[in-house]
This record gives C-alpha cells, structure tokens and sequence, in this order.
C-alpha cells in the first residue's frame, strides 16, 4: 500500500479520502476548510490560512513524499508550481495524477485563464503528469505520462478520489477504470460504502 | 485416534480474501462462521461477513454470506472493522434488550496502525449488529503504534457477564521495541449504559513455547474456549517465530494451541501445556494463522472430547498472496486429561 498527497487540490482530497485513501493534504484552506476537510477524513499536515502556495512552501511537500506515494492536483496551480512539485515528487520516488475540469487550463487564480485565454505560463504542464484525468474541454501542454478523458456526465472528483484508493492497491491505470467509472457516476463526492455496497 | 482432514469451509471470489474466523456453533447441526474479508475486489477494506453453516453427513457446509458490519464513514473505526468474535448473552442497552455481542477490532488510520476494539450488539445472530455507543471499549492512545485489537470472548454467566483476551502493543521504548502480548479483563454489560470494566491483565506465558522449542514465544491473537467438564481453557495463537525466508513473512506458518486450568489462568503465574502445532501437516499450506477454535454460542467447547478448530491459510507467494487467504476447518480429538 502507498500513501496519498493531495496539494492545494482540496475536493480530490475529500474525494479519495471519503473512498478510505490515506489522504494528506497541503495548502492554502481557511478554517472552515480545513473542518471540511477533517469531516471528510482528511489528514491536513499543512494548511496556509493567509498568502498562496509558494515554492518555499513546496518545501512542506518535498520532506514528507517518499517513494510509492502518489501527489494529486487539480491544475489550480501555476505552471512553474505545479511543475516543481511534480519534480519534488518524482525525485522522491513518487508519482503524479493531475485533474483538469472542462475550460480549465490550470493557474486558475489568473483572470486569463478563467477567460479562457491561458498562456503558456498559467497552463498546465501536462509533462509534470503521470496520469491526467480531465473533462472534456481541458486543456495543458506537453504530453503527460497517460490521459483519461471521462464523460461529460462524469464526477471528475469521484473518478479521480477513486483512482487514489486503487492506486493505493497497486492497481493500475486500466484496471481501476470500472471502479473509478461507477464511483464517478455519482453526482456529488461519494463515500465508499456508497460505491462499495450498492 | 482417527483424525478426520481438514478441509475448506467455503470459497470466495478471486480478489477477496478471507481471514480471522469466529466460529459459533448454536446447535447440534447449525454453525456461524463470522470473518473478516473485504468487499470490492482488490481493494483492501476489511469488513465482517458471515455465514450459516449446516452439519451434513459429517462436514459443515456453508450457505451465501452475508455483511453484518461496516466501517463508519468517520470516527475510530471508520476504515476497517475485522477480528470479529460474537457470544450470546444478555446485555441491555438504550431502553433495548440484545441476546447477541460481537467484539470487533476497528481502526482510522491505514497500514496497520491505531487498531482499538469495539463491541456490537444484535438481537438475532445475524443481525442487524448495532455498534455500541461508548466504543471504543478497549481504546489505545498512540496513533502510530499496532494498538489493541484481535479481542476473543467467553461467557462468565450466561448473561452479561464475560471475559475478553486481546492482542495489545507493549512499547519498550528504552530498545525501541513495540511488541504485542495477549491482555485480559473482564467486563458486565448487563447493564450496558453503566459498563463495568474490570482492571487490565497481561495475560502470563509461562510454559507456552515456539514448535521445536525454537527462540523465545511471542503470544497474541488469542481465541480461546472453556471446556467446562474439565474447567480447562483452551487457546490458540500464532505460531512463533515467523518464517522470514518466504513471502508472506509477517504471518504464522502454525498455529498454537495451549490448554491451561480455568483456575491457573485466573491465578496468572502460567501452567500452559502445548496441545498441537497446527501446521502444513494439517492443511497442506506453509501458512496457517489467524484462526478461531470452534465454540458454542458462549465461549464453551462443545464437546470436551474434540477441538474444532477454523484456520486461515495462505499460499507462498512474492505478490498477490493476500488473495490466497481462504479458511480451512479441522477437528482434533483430545486426549483424555
């Protein structure tokens, strides 16, 4: 079994968490997600109420991955940041899953990027994934280890949160696709005994 | 004397496993056979299941299992629930009246850490369990130790009064060792809205030795039965030491079972003698662990001529050996004593 580091991505974190994942999570949350998190078992190691993520606060992350861990984000970073914890990440033996919502390009604190209208620095580095689940109408460049792209009618949270538990269990990428699909049909953040025993 | 083979209890799909059994015989013919498994394949989330056993032509055979406990979505047990044991009594609780208690080991942390032991009560055997409200009942503090768990249960009345052993770490911290030992204590909860907990016990290992008298015996993951007609305790544990020459490592290669005088055993200054070292001998595999001596429905052997007893077994394996784990039943007639 491995571990699960969800930086500045907080609803993945709940996500894998409510599926049972040893989730960790890093970045900015104020008190009242921070509560939400730890309701939804979330293990919150480092949580910045005031100022963004910063590469001085990827060092936080850089102590705690060891190898076999896996590091989720959701593209809200800037590129260059979510490039270095991605590099953090591999150095230590660990690997990557980045989630993209539809329209979404990464950096999404930028006005551009919520226009639609990213560049190269706001987007997301699709390189820095080994495994990149998105929406359809997504966007990144370079090209990530693998790409999934779910149904329009698909709980990319779900699927992802899903992903981590069987992850965890060493399945990989195509063997946890059924199990992410029926979780990922489900519209809001599902609990395992949800997925589990319907 | 005739010793029948053992053989497998029931089968499971691949990509579950099956361990920790509690056996419970209610009658001449009928046996439930409680244990830990997981539910979605590949995934590993304990929970407990059960199954209803009949005695036919000699050999229990065993229908559809059923779920009788899950983890919560939060709070102490909210990832695994296994280690089940379940005797019959009477325990009162919330204005409600229950004939059936489970104990059960439960954990909110991954990797084998944080384990604590909790207790369920139903009014039929197969439920619905409903977990008790004060729980944990055996409670451990540190997050990243083993914890308590593993609990094992015998009637003392009939009622609500019963014994548990369980599995707990000891953490020498001078050598940083974190062992595990078998503690007990006793418990009412006839009135279970006002538990009575009685004091802690580490339960004492004298004359408990490894098979071939090799290195020094670690004793936990207890079951036990009371042979009443000869005021005897019986209990099993798992085998030391541990084969580290073969994946899986961190499991027994036997069972152990030792009997001891009810009265020696509440004196606590040891007095066990080995009965049998259930091994591949048994089985025909090179584990055999986490087992359940076969009891009535509280805590007592039922015939004190024979030991039934259920064993885990699992294949030697590098990876994927965890889905091997099945559950085996064999018998063992007694000497007179």
């Amino acid at each position: 079994m491995s571990r699960i580091y969800a930086l500045q991505a907080p609803r993945l974190a709940a996500a894998a968490a409510r599926m049972k994942a040893d989730v960790n999570y890093l970045g900015t949350a104020d008190d009242a997600e921070v509560i939400w998190l730890e309701r939804s078992h979330v293990f919150v190691r480092d949580a910045w109420a005031e100022g963004p993520v910063t590469v001085r606060r990827l060092q936080c992350l850089y102590h705690r991955l060891f190898p076999g861990d896996w590091l989720l984000m959701d593209g809200s970073l800037p590129a260059a940041l979510t490039a270095k914890a991605s590099a953090y990440a591999r150095e230590r033996g660990a690997r990557v899953v980045i989630g993209l919502k539809a329209g979404q390009s990464g950096g999404e604190t930028s006005g551009s990027a919520a226009r639609g209208e990213a560049t190269r620095s706001e987007s997301t580095p699709g390189d820095a994934a080994d495994i990149l689940v998105h929406e359809p109408g997504a966007s990144w460049f370079d090209n990530p280890g693998a790409v999934v792209q779910i149904e329009p009618d698909e709980n990319l949270d779900a699927w992802i949160g899903t992903l981590a538990i069987s992850l965890m269990n060493g399945f990989d990428l195509e063997r946890s696709k059924p199990l992410c699909r029926r979780a990922a049909s489900l519209s809001d953040i599902p609990w395992y005994d949800e997925v589990a025993y319907a | 004397m005739h010793q029948p083979p053992a053989y497998l209890m029931f089968g499971d799909d691949d990509g579950i496993y099956n361990y920790c059994p509690s056996p419970v015989r209610v009658d001449e013919t009928t046996m439930y056979a409680f244990y830990c498994a997981n539910t979605l394949p590949g995934i590993v989330i304990d929970d407990i299941y059960a199954r209803k056993g009949v005695l036919e032509d000699g050999r229990w055979t065993f229908g559809e299992k059923f779920r009788v406990l899950q983890p919560d979505r939060l709070g102490w047990d909210c990832i695994h629930v296994c280690d089940p044991d379940v005797i019959r009594g009477e325990f009162r609780c919330r204005g409600e009246t229950y004939s059936w208690m489970m104990a059960y080991l439960g954990c909110d942390i991954h990797h084998c850490y944080h384990n604590q032991i909790g207790i369920a009560f139903a009014k039929n055997i197969e439920g619905p369990y409903v977990k008790y409200d004060l729980n944990p009942i055996v409670g451990y503090d540190e997050t990243f130790h083993w914890g308590a768990g593993q609990a094992c249960l015998l009637s003392l009345d009939g009622k609500g009064k019963f014994r548990m052993l369980y599995s707990q770490t000891v953490h020498e911290y001078e050598r940083r060792r974190l062992d595990t030992r078998t503690f007990w204590r006793d418990f009412d909860l006839s009135d279970a809205d006002r538990p009575v907990v009685g004091e802690e016990v580490a339960m004492h290992e004298g004359g408990i030795v490894n098979r071939d008298g090799l290195g020094e015996a670690a004793v936990f993951n207890p079951t036990i039965a009371w042979d009443r007609t000869n005021d005897l305790y019986y209990l099993s544990r798992e085998g030391t030491p541990f084969d580290r020459t073969h994946m899986p490592d961190f499991i027994a290669p036997y069972t152990q079972v030792s009997v001891i005088s009810r009265a020696d055993f509440e004196r606590n200054e040891g007095g066990w003698t080995t009965v049998r070292d259930f091994g591949p001998e048994d089985t025909g595999f090179e584990r055999n662990h986490n087992a359940g001596i076969v009891k009535d429905a509280y805590g007592a052997l039922c015939d004190p001529g024979v030991l039934p007893i259920a064993l885990t077994v699992s294949e030697l394996k590098e990876r994927d050996f965890l889905w091997t784990y099945r559950i085996y039943y064999r018998e063992l007639v007694l000497a007179k004593r």
